[in-house]
């Protein structure tokens, strides 16, 4: 595994959603370590605790999920000083303007939609491996 | 001097102009005073350079334009009249040789008159003195009844008016023994004693003998005084009696007495009658004062009450405004309001609730109700003694009473007819404001419902279409994964199976979407922005990417509108986009035009294409209508329904003309603005 691997935390209430996003990683052969939570409750105990290395991490984000939602968790993300510079990419499948402008002033570094096929979803997953490459290369 | 033999006797004309008992005065040509005796200074007054600065009365007795006349025509000439607070004088001016004029003045008293007739002459010239001079009816007829006692040495003088309303007889002077106005004769009616009957007959009853008239006086202070004759007089102006004058003497009347008194009723019955309508005359401007007020008024209040359009501050407005033009001290509207409930709004006091209720019976019989004198007493809540009581409904539109206007008075029978028709016009122009604010009310309340349906159906659009799209993605990816998965251990059938399978996945996909498109069409708030259609219809083919056979043509030149983008946007997708969807195995040419049709453009979209069969013209606008199978051509069938949803939002219409074979020509209308004009 490469040491620069990151730690990304996959929040979504969907199974087939996130089964979904680990064949993409497997399909694109990406290293990185998937952490999953069903909610933001459930997300916010992961991201305290140390379930999930404190460093390199990055959160995967739907939006819509019972307890509390993605415009909830990345709220108390934002507010809570140990967690809010997490990056964070929403992935949904909400088109709506409002979710995509609260996102943003949320300080998002993304909104996908996620696509319907599988395969456009896996040439989605490859493109966001290259980006964050990418990024931690910058 | 004349020196006469015996010296003790006084001769010499000073002396005797001192002591002469007549008025002597010399006034030169400019009327200056050059002499006047002791007596002249007593009689005329002894201050003022000029005969008439010594004494104006002299203007307003026959006096004045004698003594001019005599001035001027330089002759002698003799005047009597009455000189106030002297008393009847005769004059002589005699012309002086230097231009001027000799005045002697004799004082007449009474008791040298020796006729009754010059007394009842003097009498007649103080009345009508009295009647002129005095403002109030009551200050004259008292000036009369004093100069009644003065000439005519009566024991008691009594004037009365006649009320015609009351039909009674009112005491307005007494002079004499008995002055006091508010004793027991003070108001009588036509019948009531001698006066009464005086005034009912209109004849005058005249009597030399009292003690013995049963009719005339009571008889203990008849003898007590020792009166004997009594006259009295009904004061009749033609046909109509304004008056009784009556009089009572200890000494016998004589003719020319009785004679003089006749001419003195008629002077007094012309007096009161001229009064009268002096006072008529002044009740009438006043009358005339108050109706201009009270249109300024209703005016007033026909403004404001168009201006407001919420009911509890229109019926406030209403019932302040008509309390105070009705004069009344307590109003009060009730009536009824959007809750169902009784509203009420009142003027003038706190509360108003007998008042109120007194009301709800107006609402209930729709009839007015006026009562001269309730006889409602105050209560120890505060409330106000009502005597007067108006009540007026107020009648709306349909004809229902919607409430009703109440109003009291402590005082009784103040509101009168006139005031009830006021009143009754002013309820009916309240009735159609207050309809007005209800359906204002009304409107605001749809608007609002309206509103929260459209919130309500938008939301339930998102969150129908999120919850429907998951579990679809999860079978299209399941399906995709058992392929890839299984692949080549799976028959041809099973993978046509699966592509089939993921096919229709697709199209519920689609056809949620279009269903959210749907329930959104033309709801969306339009901001209007000046869109140039030319390069829109452009914008619209390349977001379409379509084949390589297809050609787009803008047959005219493209206007410049001013609208809501996004709609016209949607409409144009999907007519170019069914143009090429419909056509795609073939060449095809699609051409866009835009025609100005007075208030609005008619925009089109052709393409030369496999055209549709009249018979369906009506029925591709339905909702989910698709006039090939879904398995050849993938269509939701939602895009038309959209498409004229849009446009009957903006008031147009959509049609096609179209023939199998011949390609098919989409029109729809779509508002202009007044500034626009086809360009070119």
């Amino acid at each position: 595994m490469d040491d620069r691997a990151l730690n990304i935390l996959l929040v979504d209430d969907d199974e087939i959603d996130v089964m979904t996003v680990k064949r993409a990683f497997t399909k694109n052969k990406i290293g990185n370590q998937l952490f999953v939570a069903n909610d933001g409750i459930q997300a916010l105990e992961l991201l305290r605790s140390d379930g999930i290395p404190p460093s390199r991490r990055l959160v995967l984000l739907d939006l819509n999920m019972p307890r509390m939602n993605g415009i909830e968790l990345l709220r108390e993300i934002r507010a809570d000083p140990d967690l809010c510079a997490l990056t964070v990419i929403v992935l949904t499948t909400s088109n709506e303007d409002r979710d995509r402008v609260e996102a943003y002033q949320l300080n998002v570094a993304g909104y996908l939609l996620k696509p319907v096929t599988f395969h456009a979803f896996a040439e989605v997953m490859s493109m966001l491996n290259k980006y964050w490459t990418l990024m931690e290369m910058a | 001097m004349v020196v006469n033999a015996t010296a003790d006797r006084v001769a010499d004309p000073q002396t005797i102009l001192d002591l002469l008992p007549h008025g002597v005065v010399v006034v030169g040509r400019d009327w200056r005073i050059a002499y006047a005796n002791p007596e002249a200074d007593r009689m005329l007054g002894a201050v003022g350079a000029t005969l008439w600065e010594r004494c104006p009365a002299l203007e307003h007795a026959a006096f004045a334009s004698g003594f001019r006349y005599a001035m001027a025509d330089r002759t002698e000439l003799l005047t009597e009249s009455v000189l106030p607070s002297v008393g009847w004088c005769q004059a002589r001016a005699r012309p002086t040789p230097d231009g001027g004029l000799l005045i002697s003045l004799r004082q007449v008293h009474a008791h040298t008159i020796e006729t009754g007739q010059a007394r009842a002459a003097l009498l007649l010239g103080e009345i009508g003195d009295a009647l002129t001079r005095e403002d109030s009816l009551r200050a004259a007829l008292r000036r009369c009844a004093d100069g009644m006692i003065r000439n005519l040495d009566a024991a008691l003088a009594r004037i009365w008016t006649v009320d015609a309303a009351a039909q009674t007889l009112q005491l307005c002077a007494s002079a004499g023994i008995a002055t006091p106005l508010d004793g027991a004769f003070a108001s009588l009616r036509f019948d009531e004693h001698k006066i009464g009957a005086i005034a009912e007959d209109g004849f005058p009853y005249l009597t030399n003998d009292v003690p013995t008239d049963v009719h005339v006086g009571n008889t203990e202070w008849v003898r007590r005084e020792k009166i004997t004759a009594f006259a009295g007089y009904p004061l009749r102006i033609e046909d109509r009696i304004v008056g009784v004058m009556a009089m009572y003497s200890r000494r016998k009347l004589d003719h020319d007495t009785l004679n003089g008194l006749s001419a003195i009723a008629d002077a007094l019955a012309l007096g009161i009658a001229s009064k009268l309508a002096d006072e008529a005359r002044r009740a009438a401007e006043a009358a005339l004062r108050r109706h201009t007020h009270d249109l300024e008024e209703l005016h007033e209040l026909g403004k404001q009450l168009s201006a407001v359009l919420e009911s509890e501050a229109l019926a406030q407005r209403v019932i302040d405004a008509t309390t105070r033009l009705a004069g009344a001290q307590v109003g009060v509207f009730v009536y009824h309001s959007a809750d169902g409930e009784l509203g009420r709004a009142v003027s003038g006091a706190a509360s108003a609730s007998r008042l109120a209720e007194l009301a709800v019976k107006t609402l209930d019989d729709h009839r007015s109700v006026r009562a001269a004198d309730l006889q409602l007493a105050g209560d120890a809540a505060g409330e106000l003694a009502i005597a007067s009581y108006l009540a007026v409904p107020v009648i709306g539109r349909s004809g229902s009473t919607i409430g009703a206007l109440a109003f009291g008075h402590a005082l009784p029978a103040t509101f009168t007819d006139e005031i009830e028709r006021l009143i009754a016009g002013v309820a009916a122009t309240a009735a159609i404001a207050m309809d007005n604010a209800r359906l204002f009310r009304e409107a605001r309340d749809l608007i609002a419902a309206l509103e929260a349906s459209n919130r309500e159906l938008d939301q339930f659009a998102y969150v129908a279409s999120h919850d429907l799209k998951a579990p679809l993605r999860g079978i299209a990816n399941l399906s995709q994964w058992i392929e890839d998965d299984l692949g080549d251990r799976l028959d041809e059938q099973t993978c046509n199976h699966l592509q089939l399978l993921r096919g229709r996945v697709v199209r519920l996909e689609n056809l949620i979407a279009g269903i959210l498109a749907y329930s959104r069409a033309g709801r969306e708030a339009s901001e209007q922005t000046s869109v140039d259609l030319a390069a829109l219809v452009t914008e619209v083919w390349e977001l379409l990417a379509p084949p390589q056979g297809a050609v787009l043509d803008l047959a005219t030149p493209m206007p410049q509108l001013r609208t809501s983008r996004v709609q016209l946007q949607q409409i144009l997708l999907n007519l170019i986009g069914n143009a090429i969807k419909y056509n795609a195995d073939r060449p095809v040419r699609i051409t866009v035009a835009a025609q100005r049709q007075g208030k609005r453009w008619e925009l089109s979209v052709a393409d030369d294409g496999v055209g549709i069969a009249p018979e369906f013209a009506d029925k591709i606008w339905g909702l989910f209508q698709t006039l090939e199978r879904r398995d050849k051509v993938e269509s939701t069938g939602i895009g038309l329904s959209v498409v004229r949803k849009i446009v009957e939002t903006q008031g147009g219409r959509a049609w096609v003309e179209s023939e199998l074979g011949r390609g098919a020509t989409f029109h729809f209308t779509w508002p202009a603005d007044p500034d626009e004009m086809s360009r070119g």
